[in-house]
């Protein structure tokens, strides 16, 4: 199942702004997720989609835990202009993003396809499922809740 | 600076993880264990019934667990440094995937120790000192306090065994 959610990027922002620069227009104020922009969620789920399909990795068969992650990221992309793990402690959050090291894909994933947040699992691992897509609407539904 | 070292081990060996600390992504069976309920055992070929089993093991968790409670700065002094009972700390954050999945673990394992071990939960990103004073890391990490003294840290979503082996050390059971 390797069918990529047909989605359209948003009409504000046609096409992908440089990186750390954000879009200034929110399309859903107050709506699920409004924490992390629907822009930045937007960018950070193709990301994932991309990523685990280039590594050959696969998502949490509880896409939940994928959800999450991503929203995270989300998050960090928003706040600090890069997508910062969000399963880390950082006593400098700043300093991290500068160095680089924990930003997603972080060295680990890279290097060893080693993923602790789960986003992005080995075939062999037993949480891994089968999909390479997720869409906004499952991410949203999923954080929504919590 | 233990906790240190253990988050260092932790990222560096690609196979065979230290004994105290279990690695992230194991080569193996990492669902939570489901008692008085037989599960079958998950097959490794990724098909529909291993996610089914998945997510019922999950399902069962959260049915069964209760909400574990909160400890903060300004409640850590009393609840895990003056506690009389051992205490297990999981330190989470809002938007760690693995965190989920490791919550309603620990809330079983509250209700299973109960009267023997506190449990409770620290959000890292709300207590960023008490996070920082214990060398967090990695998260979900879980750790085990005795008489005010950090004893042992479990890293990652690991399965209910693994927690239950690293309690028992604690609470002369």
């Amino acid at each position: 199942m390797m069918s990529m959610a047909s989605t359209t990027a948003s009409p504000f922002c046609p096409s992908p702004m440089p990186r750390g620069r954000k879009c200034t227009v929110r399309v859903q104020a107050g709506a699920a997720g409004a924490d992390a922009s629907d822009k930045s969620l937007e960018i950070m789920r193709k990301f994932s989609e991309q990523y685990a399909r280039r590594s050959n990795t696969f998502f949490c068969s509880e896409k939940s835990v994928t959800a999450v992650v991503i929203k995270g990221l989300a998050d960090h992309k928003d706040q600090l202009g890069a997508p910062l793990c969000p399963c880390r402690h950082y006593d400098d959050k700043a300093a991290e993003v500068a160095q680089g090291f924990w930003n997603c894909p972080c060295v680990p994933m890279r290097e060893r396809k080693e993923c602790h947040c789960m986003l992005f699992l080995t075939p062999d691992n037993d949480f891994a499922g089968q999909d390479q897509a997720i869409t906004l609407e499952e991410i949203k539904d999923a954080t929504s809740k919590i | 600076m233990a906790s240190s070292a253990l988050a260092v081990s932790v990222a560096k060996p690609a196979a065979s993880p230290p004994v105290a600390v279990a690695a992230v992504t194991p080569q193996r069976r990492l669902l939570p264990q489901c008692r008085g309920v037989r599960a079958a055992p998950v097959v490794r070929l990724r098909s529909g019934r291993a996610r089914g089993v998945s997510v019922v093991c999950a399902a069962q968790g959260q049915e069964t667990s209760f909400q574990v409670p909160d400890v903060t700065k300004s409640t850590w002094q009393s609840l895990v440094v003056e506690s009389e009972l051992p205490v297990l700390v999981e330190f989470w954050a809002s938007w760690c995937g693995p965190c989920k999945m490791i919550d309603p673990v620990i809330g079983k394992l509250s209700k299973e120790y109960e009267g023997k071990l506190n449990c409770y939960k620290l959000n890292t990103d709300e207590n960023p000192d008490i996070a920082t004073q214990f060398g967090i890391r990695s998260i979900p990490t879980m750790m085990i306090f005795k008489n005010g003294e950090k004893k042992d840290a479990v890293i990652g979503a690991v399965p209910e065994s693994t927690l239950v082996s690293s309690i028992d050390k604690y609470i002369g059971r």
